[in-house]
């Protein structure tokens, strides 16, 4: 028998194919599957990308609210739309917010900006992967009402758009597809054909208009701090439970932000005590910060701004009071209509005690009182205020408080205003119980002594901290507001628009 | 002298167990090989769609608890939160093309508001998938989940959960059960603290 080499030849080749079919449809399937599972990544990760832009497109136009500067906006006619405006070859610059049916519009087509913020329009990175997310913005009234202090608050509408590396393929991780809703091949809101495929999120944010606080920090003097002895300032916020217990001050939530400032610091002297907080001075500079556990800058360059009596009439306080000099009961009105006292001193000894109480309906009380003499409590008398009741004085001279001398049973500082009206006088707390309230006293020395100390804050020209008081500051009267300019903006609401 | 071609075509014995020998090494190697590309290959898939299951789980709670106004969970580890109802139709699954953005406006104690109610959205784990569910409709948006925890303890400024996937690829390496994945979020709620 002979054997056919041909045959022999033919075998080789086709087992070689067939092997070389098995090994490229391994091959092939493994890299479409690698490919596969790249372009979901892309996918996932372009779609957090955008979201990154759209928020900082938001940053930009909170930014422009805050600091004015519009360099690099336009404003235009007419409500938002809901596709990306266009502007036309000369738009006219926006140079403050928008008005009722107007708004302001940036995006990264325009000229790169230089602000003095200094946030670029278009996020760029390196590597692999996308590298451009691009942004545009509009910042509108949304039609909405001035808020009670008479502010505008705006409506930020911001688009943040990646693109996916890839092909225009649908993700393999199928459900995937609802959630991050990939432009392949057209922009699905404007249904433009796109050239490489693209994610795209849209967030719309209100922002309102928080006012400048007179309490931004614990303490604000025009002139000298000294401390000594146990004396510390630090913080707390008595609307958080985990920076406060039942509001009150708590020494185990003790936070850092006690910060201290002076226009003039002259012969400061902090004696290494300690203050969880920053110090800002203009002036000599502070003998012995060591303790300080912020930073220490200078100089300072604040306003405080001096306080006055009420510009009353007569007949818009009681008369049936004119002066506190024993066991008196006063009771506060409401909001709206606050129970008025002129009175020419205030002084308390022996067992007196002198009585805030709320109006009889139970809702928050409200009651002015203007002093135009000393305001003093001595010996065991004391001023005790009913927790509904919200007081403001305003004293003409010196203000003395020793003892237990005042119970704030609200136990919240801003419930408590005293502002020291004139220059020349003084503030003296001592004893061992804490005063819970606010000094605005610019032209007042203030001594603080004894074991209770303040929680709340402190205007004045001059600090004396002494003893083991410490005065605590409360955060939360940062929020609160003290006069009705704006200081910032803020988020009032935020949304993700998934359609 | 010519010899008889078949004479020279044959193989000796010894040829044929080194064949034999040299094919057997070559065809285990194929085999081995074979079975553990088609492992790796398993394992790369099921670590593929896990990580999927887990990016996409992960996104959907973070960008719901974002835009929520209230968020709560009961005994049952269901976690249920209410977002604004943001458009004018079609809350429960918004498209381009069926629904527009409301305008926003003051409620009475003068926070912004969109529309009268809100869209309730409930994330909760039945059998071994999770749901998410818009107004009563529910979606799978994962699978091979084996529990899923909400932490409770302060649902007024974040959320916590911990979701844990079942393995995939099962096939163990070693000794030990190959142990499922548990992925861990917190996300802080935007909208309704900003509104606090």
């Amino acid at each position: 028998m002979t054997t056919n080499p041909q045959l022999r030849k033919g075998s080789i080749l086709l087992v070689t194919l067939l092997t070389i079919t098995i090994l490229a449809t391994l091959c092939i399937t493994s890299l479409y599957i690698a490919s596969q599972n790249a372009n979901s990544v892309s996918q996932a990760a372009s779609w957090q990308q955008a979201l990154g832009g759209a928020e900082s497109a938001v940053d930009q136009a909170i930014a422009a609210l805050n600091t004015g500067t519009w360099t690099n906006w336009i404003t235009m006619t007419g409500s938002v739309p809901n596709l990306q405006p266009q502007p036309g070859p000369t738009p006219t610059t926006a140079s403050a917010p928008p008005g009722s049916n107007h708004y302001n519009y940036l995006a990264n087509s325009l000229t790169s900006q230089l602000a003095q913020y200094q946030v670029s329009n278009a996020i760029t990175t390196a590597g692999e992967g996308n590298n451009l997310i691009s942004m545009w913005t509009t910042i509108d009234t949304a039609g909405l009402p001035l808020d009670s202090n008479g502010n505008q608050w705006y409506r930020i509408r911001a688009t943040g758009t990646a693109a996916t590396v890839g092909p225009p393929r649908v993700s393999n991780q199928r459900l995937d597809n609802d959630l991050r809703k990939i432009g392949l091949r057209f922009d699905r809101k404007t249904s433009n054909s796109i050239s490489s495929p693209q994610a795209s999120r849209t967030i719309e944010v209100i922002v309102q208009a928080l006012a400048q606080s007179t309490w931004v920090r614990g303490i604000t003097l025009k002139s000298t701090i000294t401390m000594s002895g146990g004396g510390l300032i630090d913080s707390f916020n008595s609307t958080d439970p985990f920076k406060s217990t039942n509001g009150a001050y708590d020494v185990t939530k003790r936070q850092s932000h006690g910060d201290v400032a002076t226009t003039n610091s002259g012969n400061s002297n902090l004696n290494s005590t300690y203050v969880y907080g920053s110090l800002a001075y203009s002036g000599s500079a502070v003998k012995n910060t060591t303790n300080v556990q912020g930073t220490i800058s200078t100089p300072f360059n604040g306003q405080i701004p001096s306080t006055s009596d009420p510009s009353w009439t007569s007949g818009m306080w009681d008369s049936s009071v004119s002066q506190v000099n024993g066991t008196v009961t006063l009771t506060a009105g409401t909001k709206t209509a606050p129970t008025r006292f002129k009175l020419s001193q205030i002084n308390l000894s022996g067992s007196n005690v002198f009585t805030l109480a709320a109006n009889t309906d139970g809702t928050d009380s409200y009651i002015e009182i203007w002093v135009t003499g000393k305001m003093t409590t001595s010996g065991s008398a004391y001023i005790t205020q009913d927790p509904k009741v919200h007081v403001t004085y305003w004293v003409d001279n010196d203000i003395t408080l020793s003892g237990g001398s005042y119970l704030n049973q609200s136990g919240l500082a801003q419930n408590v205003t005293i502002n020291g009206v004139g220059t020349g006088h003084k503030v003296t707390i001592s004893g061992g119980a804490l005063f819970t309230g606010v000094f605005d006293a610019p032209g007042f020395d203030v001594t603080i002594s004894g074991s209770g100390g303040v929680s709340g804050a402190l205007i004045g020209n001059s600090l004396n901290l002494s003893g083991g008081a410490g005065l605590h500051y409360d955060e939360a009267l940062n929020t609160g507001g003290g006069n009705s300019a704006i200081g910032n903006y803020a988020f009032a609401s935020w949304f993700e628009d998934t359609r | 002298m010519i010899r008889p071609k078949w004479k020279n075509s044959a193989f000796t014995l010894i040829e044929m167990l080194m064949t034999m020998a040299g094919s057997s090494v070559v065809l285990t190697a194929m085999v081995v090989g074979g079975v553990a590309l088609m492992r790796s290959f398993a394992a790369v898939e099921g670590y593929s769609f896990s990580d999927g299951d887990q990016l996409r789980v992960s996104d959907y709670i973070a960008l719901d608890v974002r835009r929520a106004l209230t968020a709560s969970v009961d005994a049952n580890n269901v976690l249920t939160i209410t977002i604004p109802n943001y458009y004018d139709a079609n809350n429960s699954n918004p498209k381009w093309s069926n629904a527009h953005a409301l305008d926003p406006t003051f409620d009475s104690d003068g926070a912004i508001k969109y529309g009268a109610t809100t869209t309730t959205i409930r994330y909760y784990k039945l059998s071994s998938s999770f749901i998410r569910e818009v107004n009563g409709t529910a979606n799978t948006i994962a699978t091979n989940v084996s529990s899923f925890q909400v932490t409770s303890q302060d649902l007024t400024s974040s959320v916590s959960c911990s979701i844990t996937f079942s393995p995939k690829f099962t096939t163990p390496v070693g000794p030990d059960p190959v142990t499922g994945t548990t992925l861990y979020s917190n996300t802080f709620l935007r909208n309704a603290t900003a509104r606090q």
